[in-house]
């Protein structure tokens, strides 16, 4: 009985020893797969306790995150901050010290500066681990490295701005000078077959008729007919070229560029650019170079219409009703034509000496083709306002 | 039909089409026209006595109509300009009509637009060609003047009486009296006052 109950108790404590083994082989294996994930991720995990901003627990993959020689133990708070860019040192405490301060969750991003000159974006996402008495005794933290999606994003704004540039060449001058020279391509064929058709009518309607000669004139008219056809179909090839890409738009981000972009030509004439954008309103679905074409060309004619005077041009950003955003367009220039005012969105309709008419009919044509719709009114006082509208939407997913 | 004295309208655009379509409409109401595709090809051409006007498309490839406009105000080739243009151009257009064009056309225009401009052009052209006819008349009259003669003109046209002219000149009043009859009878005048005119039409210095 004796031999027997030795027996169990060395198998029990065998059978602990084994298990514990087993135990310390998944948790050792399962650290190393965390260890490899973090690696691979360029995430890191370490917990620093609120009183002394000291490290409690870092991970390995920390070390390599934030640059720092895991040989060389674990950096202290002041070390850790030197390393944050100089530019985004305030805006790191600040958060920091607010998540401290209400016991919240954090999640900041920041560059910093490694000891040979590169710099790396770093994003930052604390949550608070209470005491007994609810105050925030440590934070655990995860750092990513987001450099590489950082530095993407940077070229593709870049992209995007260049690209934006262009259609700002686009509506300045090339379009400009592609609508007149469409004008006189159009006119051409136009003006033939006018003047064909009224020697045709002469010819037919003389004592003799020159049948011969008005027949020559009714067949070029034709070819004339087609030319213009065919000049049409190009030009409206040409706008198709490439299908719209829609994507999440903030309005008033977009207003920013196109300021930013158009500040030389308002400059030129004495126009000074105020905003008044509003914060937080939803996203629009739209293709972005194209509102921005429709946003630059309202500028541009704003600023024109002030060219000899100077003024102020004044771009506004609200929410309107039924979910629509609203974006005004002020000038304090000559104004609108009399009369009907919706005319000037037709094609080729334009009061300028210089105008193609064009502008204002894309403008329209863009605005709607996003579910929007656009209208002129005159001011109370001098000039003129343009004003549109877009549906408004809120992003699913972030 | 068509001779020496039918209007001769000369057309340049570079539109095939549209040339032959002006030249139908020309024809059709017993005008004489003829294309070119270029302003240097117009240029090379001998302009004739007859009458004469330009239609001229403003925008062409290598040169404007407003070049070409200069061009021939710079050589004094004398043909009035009508201009035509696919869009109307406003600084454009006050430039050629200051620069002495007898209309400025839009495309499409009208018919009767361009005949009325060409019968504008084709009289204005008459008229100047008269009045460069009297002109030249007038200077190879005077050219006829002895020296005396002239001097007597001269002092005519600045309202002196025959005595005075006759004591300026210190000759006898008879000898003032048939200088100054040669004068007019040259001058085909008929009273001071026209041989007045005409020296301003000759642009006579004044003479005191």
């Amino acid at each position: 009985m004796r031999d027997q109950e030795v027996i169990e108790q060395i198998t029990h404590l065998a059978g602990v020893a084994i298990e514990r083994k087993l135990t310390q082989e998944v948790l050792r294996r399962s650290e190393a797969y965390l260890a490899e994930a973090q690696k691979l991720a360029h995430m890191s995990s370490w917990v620093w306790e609120v009183t002394g901003r000291n490290a409690l627990y870092v991970s390995e993959e920390w070390y390599r995150v934030s640059g720092f020689d895991s040989s060389g133990g674990t950096p202290n708070w002041a070390e850790q901050l030197e390393r944050v860019h100089h530019e985004d040192r305030v805006a790191f405490q600040a958060k920091i010290d607010r998540a401290i301060a209400e016991k919240s969750d954090y999640d900041v991003e920041f560059r910093i500066v490694l000891p040979r000159g590169p710099i790396r974006f770093i994003r930052s996402v604390g949550h608070p681990v209470l005491g007994p008495s609810g105050e925030s005794l440590q934070f655990l933290a995860v750092e990513i490295d987001v450099t590489d999606s950082r530095q993407a994003e940077e070229e593709r704004e870049r992209l995007r701005q260049q690209l934006a540039h262009l259609a700002h060449l686009d509506r300045v001058s090339t379009i400009g000078e592609l609508t007149a020279s469409l004008a006189h391509e159009i006119m051409q064929p136009i003006g033939a077959a006018v003047t064909n058709a009224e020697a045709c009518l002469r010819l037919i309607s003389r004592d003799q008729p020159d049948v011969v000669e008005a027949r020559e004139a009714a067949l070029e008219m034709t070819r004339d007919g087609r030319r213009a056809a065919d000049v049409i179909d190009r030009v409206r090839s040409l706008y198709q070229k490439g299908s719209p890409q829609k994507e999440f738009v903030d309005v008033s981000e977009v207003i920013r560029e196109m300021v930013g972009m158009l500040s030389d030509e308002a400059s030129k004439y004495s126009v000074t650019m105020r905003t008044d954008l509003a914060e937080g309103l939803p996203k629009v679905i739209v293709d972005r170079v194209q509102l921005q074409q429709a946003l630059m060309n309202l500028m541009l004619n704003g600023i024109e219409a002030m060219r000899e005077t100077a003024g102020e041009l004044s771009i506004k950003s609200e929410r309107a009703e039924d979910g629509q955003l609203m974006v005004s367009v002020t000038d304090t220039g000559i104004g609108l034509p009399a009369g009907d005012v919706d005319r000037i969105f037709s094609a080729f309709v334009t009061t300028k000496s210089q105008g193609t008419g064009l502008g204002l009919a894309i403008t329209r044509s863009i605005i709607e083709s996003h579910g929007g719709s656009i209208r002129a009114f005159a001011n109370s006082g001098p000039g003129a306002t343009f004003q549109f509208t877009l549906p408004g939407r809120v992003a699913l997913s972030a | 039909m068509t001779s020496a004295d039918t209007p001769l309208v000369f057309i340049v655009d570079d539109y095939a089409r549209m040339r032959g379509a002006m030249e139908r409409l020309l024809e059709s109401v017993g005008l004489r026209a003829e294309t070119f595709a270029t302003p240097q090809d117009f240029l090379r051409r001998k302009l004739p006595d007859g009458p004469s006007c330009l239609v001229l498309d403003v925008r062409l490839p290598e040169i404007s109509g407003l070049d070409v406009q200069r061009k021939l105000i710079e050589a004094g080739i004398q043909i009035p300009v009508i201009f035509i243009t696919g869009h109307g151009d406003i600084p454009m257009m006050v430039k050629a009509m200051k620069s002495g064009a007898v209309e400025f056309l839009t495309k499409p225009f009208r018919d009767q637009d361009l005949l009325d401009a060409i019968q504008q052009a084709i009289e204005r052209q008459t008229a100047v060609r008269q009045q460069q006819n009297e002109i030249q008349q007038l200077k190879e009259r005077y050219e006829s003047l002895t020296s005396r003669e002239r001097k007597v003109m001269g002092l005519l046209v600045s309202g002196l009486l025959t005595k005075q002219i006759a004591s300026r000149l210190g000759t006898s009043a008879i000898t003032a009296q048939v200088h100054r009859g040669q004068v007019m009878r040259k001058m085909h005048a008929i009273s001071p006052a026209e041989l007045g005119r005409i020296a301003e039409r000759l642009r006579l210095p004044e003479m005191n």
